[in-house]
C-alpha cells in the first residue's frame, strides 16, 4: 500500500465519519459530541453506555444511527422480569414435515449489528450478565453451542440516573466493558425550539442510509492501523496510573477520592479512541491532544469513588479533569 | 531524503536555540543569586560598622566577585549540554502546534521497519518542519527574571554608597565597649595617684584610688560602676572647688600686693593664676635683694592659702626693709608658690580625668537608655525615662525583661514578681540602684486534709493533697482493654472510614435515596 492509497483511505474515513455525523444530526438536535463519541465507539470496536434523563433522545440517537449505517438494529427494553433467554435467544421444539421433533435455536435480539439495551440497569444482574458475554466475546453461548455474532456488533446501553428505585446498579466488571460512557445533556433554548420544530410537524425528518456494513468494517480496520509513538502512549499510561490511589504515580485527587482506579481496558480505550479521534481530525498519528479528548468518556465510569467523594459530591469527571490539568505532556 | 534532512536540520536548529536559552536562563539565575549574596554581604558589611571596610573592594565586593565566579563555573558546563532531538521535537511540537507530529516522526524514523503509516507520518513531519522557522519558534531571549538584576544592582550600589552605620549597641555590647577603653583612663588615674602620693597629697590620692577601684573592679553592674565613677568625679570636683577657693584668697593677696611696685609682677602672675610665674618673679626679686631664694625644704608646707598669703605679705614688707635684714620669708613664699604650682598642675590633670569619668558615666547611662527604649518597643510601651540599670546579660526572657522592668523604674516587687527573673527561673537580677536585690519568691505548698473519709484511721497521714503518687491497680486490665481499642481503631481505619456496624446503614442510605429511606 502506497502512501497515496493510504491518504485516500484516510480521506475516505474522514468523509464517511462526517457524512454519518451530519446525517444523524438531521434528526438529533445538538449533542454533536455525543454523536461523535458514539461513532468513535463503533469504529473502535467498543460499546457505549449512554446516560441521560428521559426524553433527551438517547433511543432516537441509536435508531437514527442504525438507519444511517444500514445495519441490522434491535432494541431490548430491560425490565426486572427480563430473562437471559429473552436476550440471547432460546431453543424451541419444532416438528419437521416427517413429524420428527427437534430443538431449533431461535436467535434473540442480541443477534443484530446495533443493539439498544434500553434502561439496562432495570434488569437483574443475571440478565445483565447474558449481555456481558456478548459484549466481550462477540459470541453467545446458548443451546449447547457458541454462536458468533455478526460484525459489526455494537451495544448501546442507556441508563437513567434518576429512577433508582427498582433498578440494579451495573457491577463494576460490566461497567468496565463499556468503551465510553457518554452523557446526554438537556438541550438549550435554541436546541429545544429546534427539537419542537422538527418533531411536531406532519413528517418526521428522514435519514438516508449513507454507509454500508462493509464501509464500517473498513473504517474499523483503518482506525486500528494508526501508529502511536511511545511518548504519546506513555501519556495514556501515566494518565491511567494517575487514577490509582495506591500507585506511586497516583494523583492527589485519586489518593483522596478514588477507591479503585481505571483498569487496563481504560488505557486501551484511551488509545483506540484517540486513534479514531486522530483520523477524524486529519492526523495520521495519535497526538496527546487526542488522548485528552477522549479521556473523560473513556475513564469516568472506570473510577470507583470512595465514601469521601460521595459525601463531598466529588465526581469522576472532576477528578479526571484535575488530573488532565496537572499531568504534564 | 532531502525532506528528512530538513526535518533533522530543523530539530537541530531548534535544539541549539533551546540550549542557548538554557544557558541564558542558568546564567541569569546564577547572576541573580550572586547579586542577592552580594547584597547580603554588603548589608552585613554596613551593619558591622565603619571597621568592616567600605566600597566595592571591601568584604561585600569580594563576596560578590566570589559568587559571580562560582556562578560562572556552574553555568559554563551548560554551554555544552546540547538539547536532545527528542526534546527539540517536543518543544517544536508544543510551540509550533504540530500536535506531536515531530515527536512521532522522530520515533518512527528510528524504528527498523517502516510501514506506509510511519512513512506518511514522516512525510508530513518533514512538510511541517519545512514550514517552521526555528528563529521564530524559539527566539533566544533573556529570561523574564533578567530585569530583576537592575533593582538588585541598584540596591547593591545604594548599600555600598551608604555612610557607615553608627553602631547602636545593646546593653551588654555597650558595657563591653565602655570597658574596652577603661584601661587608658585607669592608667591615667594611676599615674595621677602616684604623683599625688609622691607629693604627699593623701586626700587626692584617696579620691583617685576610689576612681581607679571603680574602673578596675570586675563583676560590677553598670549601675555600680556608674555610681562609683560619679562619686570619684564628685570628689575630684570638690577638690577643684577647694582650689578655686584658694585662688580666690590669693587673688585678694595679689590685690594688696599691686600697690607695691616691686611686687607688681608677682601680683599679675597671681591674678593670671600662674603660680610658677609668680614664684619665678619672686625669686628674681629675692636675688635682686641679694637673698638666696632657694626654697627651704624644712620650711614646711606653705601651699596652704593662709600660710602662703602670710609669706607673701611678709616678703612684701621685707622689700621695704634694709637689705640683709631678711627673715627668710622670701624662701617660704617661693616654696609655697612652687608647691601651689605643682598642686595646680595635678589638679588640672585631675580635672581632665574627672571630665573623662563624667563622659564614661554618661555613656553608661546612654546604653541603659537604649536598652530601656528597646524594651519599651518590645512591650509596646515607650520608655521616656533614662534607665538607671540594665543588668549585664543579654538573656531574652530573663535578665532582658528584668532589666527592662528596672529600666522603667518599676517597684522592686513588680520586678521580681513579674515574668522577668522568676519566669525564666535562672536569671539572676542585677542590683538595683539604692536598693538591695529583691528576694526571689519561694513556692509554698499548703497541705490540706480530706475532711471525712469513711474507714480512715485517725493516724493516717496520706489523705492530703500534693501527696506523692503511688503505684496502684488498674480497674480494667491492659490485656482486656487493648483488643477493644485495637478493634475500634481497625474499624474506624477502613478505606471508607465507617465502622463496620454502620456500613450497612450508609450503603442503604446511598443506594435508596427515597424519602422513606432517607434517614438511616
Amino acid at each position: 500500500m502506497t502512501t497515496a492509497t493510504l491518504d485516500s483511505r484516510i480521506q475516505q474515513f474522514q468523509d464517511n465519519f462526517r457524512t454519518v455525523r451530519e446525517e444523524v444530526g438531521r434528526v438529533i438536535v445538538g449533542n454533536q459530541e455525543v454523536i461523535a463519541g458514539v461513532m468513535t465507539c463503533l469504529l473502535a470496536r467498543g460499546h457505549v453506555l449512554l446516560e441521560g434523563i428521559p426524553g433527551v433522545g438517547k433511543t432516537k440517537l441509536v435508531q437514527t444511527l442504525a438507519d444511517a449505517l444500514h445495519l441490522k438494529f434491535s432494541r431490548i427494553q430491560f425490565t426486572p422480569d427480563l430473562m437471559p433467554g429473552d436476550i440471547v435467544g432460546t431453543s424451541i421444539v419444532r416438528e419437521d414435515e416427517s413429524g420428527r421433533k427437534r430443538f431449533e435455536f431461535q436467535p434473540g435480539p442480541v443477534f443484530a449489528n446495533l443493539v439498544l439495551a434500553d434502561e439496562i440497569n432495570r434488569a437483574t444482574p443475571k440478565t445483565q450478565s447474558a449481555l456481558l458475554e456478548a459484549m466481550q466475546e462477540n459470541s453467545v453461548s446458548a443451546g449447547g453451542a457458541t454462536r458468533p455474532l455478526e460484525q459489526p456488533f455494537f451495544v448501546l446501553a442507556t441508563m437513567n440516573p434518576l429512577e433508582m428505585e427498582g433498578t440494579y446498579p451495573l457491577p463494576e466488571a460490566q461497567l468496565d466493558r463499556f468503551f465510553f460512557k457518554l452523557r446526554m445533556g438537556f438541550p438549550g433554548v435554541d436546541e429545544l425550539h429546534e427539537v419542537v420544530d422538527r418533531t411536531t410537524r406532519s413528517q418526521d425528518p428522514a435519514v438516508q442510509r449513507v454507509l454500508r456494513q462493509g464501509d464500517v468494517l473498513e473504517m474499523r480496520e483503518t482506525a486500528r492501523e494508526v501508529p502511536v509513538a511511545r511518548a504519546v502512549q506513555d501519556y495514556a499510561v501515566r494518565l491511567t496510573l494517575a487514577t490509582h490511589p495506591e500507585s506511586d504515580a497516583g494523583h492527589d485527587m485519586a489518593r483522596r477520592y478514588v477507591r479503585f482506579g481505571a483498569s487496563p481496558r481504560g488505557t486501551q480505550a484511551l488509545i483506540l479512541g484517540a486513534k479514531v479521534n486522530a483520523l477524524v481530525n486529519g492526523r495520521v498519528h495519535v497526538a496527546i491532544e487526542d488522548i485528552r479528548a477522549v479521556a473523560l468518556p473513556a475513564l469516568r465510569h472506570r473510577l470507583m469513588l470512595n465514601f469521601e467523594a460521595e459525601a463531598g459530591r466529588v465526581g469522576a469527571d472532576d477528578i479526571i479533569a484535575r488530573i488532565l490539568e496537572d499531568l504534564r505532556a | 531524503m532531502a525532506e528528512h534532512d530538513i526535518f533533522i536540520r530543523t530539530l537541530d536548529a531548534v535544539g541549539a536555540r533551546l540550549q542557548r536559552n538554557r544557558v541564558l536562563r542558568v546564567a541569569t539565575g546564577a547572576v541573580l543569586v550572586a547579586l542577592a549574596g552580594g547584597i547580603l554581604a554588603a548589608w552585613l558589611q554596613w551593619s558591622m560598622g565603619p571597621g568592616a571596610g567600605r566600597g566595592p573592594l571591601g568584604f561585600s565586593g569580594v563576596v560578590l566577585l566570589g559568587l559571580l565566579a562560582g556562578a560562572a563555573v556552574i553555568a559554563w558546563p551548560t554551554r555544552w549540554e546540547r538539547a536532545s532531538r527528542a526534546a527539540a521535537a517536543r518543544e517544536a511540537d508544543r510551540r509550533g502546534g504540530t500536535h506531536d507530529l515531530l515527536v512521532s516522526a522522530l520515533e518512527f524514523r528510528a524504528a527498523q521497519a517502516a510501514t506506509p503509516w510511519t512513512t506518511l507520518v514522516q512525510q508530513r513531519a518533514a512538510e511541517a518542519a519545512a514550514a517552521l522557522d526555528p528563529r521564530r519558534l524559539v527566539p533566544v531571549r533573556l529570561p523574564l527574571l533578567a530585569p530583576a538584576a537592575v533593582p538588585l544592582l541598584l540596591v547593591l550600589a545604594a548599600l555600598w554608597s551608604l555612610p557607615p552605620r553608627v553602631a547602636v549597641l545593646g546593653a551588654g555590647e555597650a558595657s563591653a565597649a565602655v570597658r574596652g577603653d577603661d584601661a587608658a583612663l585607669a592608667g591615667e588615674l594611676r599615674a595621677l595617684a602616684e604623683e599625688a602620693a609622691r607629693r604627699g597629697d593623701e586626700a587626692a590620692r584617696a579620691q583617685l584610688d576610689a576612681a581607679l577601684a571603680a574602673l578596675d573592679q570586675e563583676g560590677q553592674s553598670d549601675a555600680q560602676r556608674r555610681r562609683a565613677l560619679d562619686a570619684a568625679r564628685d570628689a575630684l570636683g570638690r577638690r577643684a572647688l577647694e582650689t578655686e577657693a584658694q585662688w580666690e584668697q590669693l587673688r585678694r593677696v595679689a590685690q594688696s600686693l599691686e600697690g607695691r611696685p616691686e611686687m607688681r609682677e608677682v601680683a599679675r602672675a597671681l591674678k593670671d593664676r600662674d603660680a610658677a610665674r609668680a614664684a619665678e618673679a619672686l625669686r628674681k626679686l629675692a636675688e635682686q635683694r641679694g637673698e638666696s631664694a632657694q626654697p627651704d625644704q624644712s620650711a614646711g608646707a606653705q601651699s596652704k592659702p593662709e600660710a602662703l598669703a602670710e609669706a607673701l605679705e611678709g616678703a612684701a614688707r621685707e622689700t621695704r626693709e634694709a637689705q640683709g635684714e631678711t627673715s627668710g620669708r622670701f624662701q617660704k613664699a617661693v616654696r609655697g608658690l612652687e608647691e601651689l604650682a605643682a598642686k595646680l598642675d595635678l589638679q588640672q590633670r585631675a580635672n581632665q580625668a574627672a571630665r573623662k569619668l563624667d563622659a564614661k558615666s554618661l555613656s553608661l547611662q546612654r546604653a541603659a537608655s537604649m536598652a530601656a527604649n528597646r524594651y519599651g518597643q518590645q512591650e509596646g510601651t515607650p520608655s521616656g525615662d533614662g534607665a538607671p540599670d540594665t543588668g549585664s546579660a543579654n538573656i531574652s526572657g530573663g535578665t532582658m525583661f528584668r532589666m527592662g522592668a528596672v529600666a522603667q523604674e518599676k517597684e522592686a516587687s513588680a520586678r521580681e514578681g513579674g515574668r522577668a527573673g522568676d519566669a525564666s527561673g535562672s536569671a539572676q537580677g542585677s542590683e538595683v540602684v539604692g536598693e538591695q536585690p529583691a528576694p526571689r519568691p519561694k513556692a509554698t505548698y499548703q497541705l490540706e486534709r480530706i475532711a471525712e473519709r469513711p474507714g480512715a484511721e485517725a493516724a493516717e497521714v496520706d489523705d492530703v493533697f500534693y501527696a506523692a503518687s503511688r503505684q496502684g491497680e488498674a480497674r480494667v486490665p491492659a490485656s482486656a482493654a487493648m483488643p477493644v481499642y485495637r478493634g475500634a481503631t481497625e474499624q474506624a481505619m477502613s478505606p471508607e472510614r465507617i465502622t463496620l456496624r454502620h456500613r450497612a446503614l450508609v450503603r442503604e442510605f446511598f443506594n435508596r435515596p427515597t424519602e422513606s429511606s432517607a434517614t438511616p
